[in-house]
């Protein structure tokens, strides 16, 4: 695919997700220099905030969305092994804690070949990461604050 | 539990996925009721072994590669965090991390919702898995012979 097509696609999937964000009454913000979304969704315990973009050059959809709260320094390796523990229990994402300043982030990614954001497609992403993210970011937040051990942690 | 329909888009998918690889020209071992299919690839450094299944209850094909090496128990903390690292560096996919076991397992999940699984796709999912697999199973590897440290692992992908 020439780097035009391939500017043209993402331009068309971007278009795309937007209106299926407009049919689904999410309230987002758009910048379109960039081919990003920026929405929120209230969770059962904590509200998750979620980027969307639009990747030309990779030809991929991101969904990332940060935690709201910070892994102190002396807890980030506790936090690696929690977020290599989640990770490896859910179907698709994966929680990357940045070791270095030690923000978490889920992470969805979606390739845009032959493909779009259809109805269907933008409700598997958000009720995907909605679930996954729901079912830990009360449990990291609590190792952070010390209300959970690792230990509890990994058997919950 | 997927339908009647969703179990035939995953058989269609299933069939696409064996078309490609046999396209490919690899060796491949069936598990048609499982819908999985494994084979082994030589990468620059070490040799992948990969299985791709098709999910039909997600519509949802998984590339997954176990590394040929496990972590030493003593260094399950060092790889914990190397997993995270690269996870933080790599655009889809993820390297999954058993603390118990000391495996380390890439996966890549595409999902085919409102699409078909198409040669481009199927191609995007196993040339990304490859390449990101083949950026770091090396330095993984020297990780756990104890060859470089965590500090000089986390230099290679700053």
């Amino acid at each position: 695919m020439s780097d035009e097509m391939k500017i043209d696609h993402a331009n068309e999937v971007y278009a795309d997700l937007c209106a299926a964000l407009d049919r689904s009454g999410i309230v987002y913000e758009k910048d379109v220099s960039k081919l990003v979304c920026k929405f929120t969704v209230n969770g059962a315990d904590i509200p998750m905030r979620y980027y969307i973009s639009v990747d030309t050059v990779r030809q991929v959809l991101m969904m990332i969305s940060y935690m709201p709260f910070v892994f102190p320094e002396d807890k980030r390796i506790e936090g690696a092994i929690a977020a290599c523990h989640s990770t490896k229990r859910i179907v698709d994402g994966s929680f990357d804690l940045n070791v270095f300043d030690g923000y978490l982030r889920y992470r969805l990614t979606s390739s845009i070949k032959d493909g779009t954001v259809t109805d269907a497609v933008l409700n598997y992403l958000i009720s995907c990461a909605c679930a996954v993210i729901d079912e830990f970011n009360d449990k990291f937040n609590a190792l952070i604050k010390g209300s959970l051990s690792l230990d509890e942690f990994l058997a919950s | 539990m997927a339908d009647e329909k969703a179990l035939l888009r995953a058989r269609m998918a299933y069939d696409n996925l064996r078309a490609h690889i046999d396209g490919r020209g690899w060796q491949h071992q069936d598990f048609d009721d499982q819908l999985s299919l494994r084979c082994s690839v030589n990468g620059q450094d070490l040799v992948m072994d990969i299985l791709l299944h098709v999910n039909p209850d997600f519509e949802l094909v998984t590339l997954l590669s176990r590394l040929p090496f496990n972590a030493p128990q003593e260094l399950q903390m060092e790889f914990a965090i190397a997993s995270n690292i690269l996870n933080s560096n790599i655009i889809d996919g993820s390297f999954d991390f058993n603390i118990y076991s000391g495996e380390m397992m890439f996966r890549l999940s595409c999902s085919y919702i409102d699409r078909e699984l198409t040669n481009g796709l199927i191609e995007y999912i196993i040339n990304c898995s490859l390449d990101t697999i083949d950026a770091a199973n090396d330095k993984l590897k020297s990780l756990a012979d104890k060859t470089i440290d965590l500090e000089q692992f986390a230099h290679m992908f700053a």
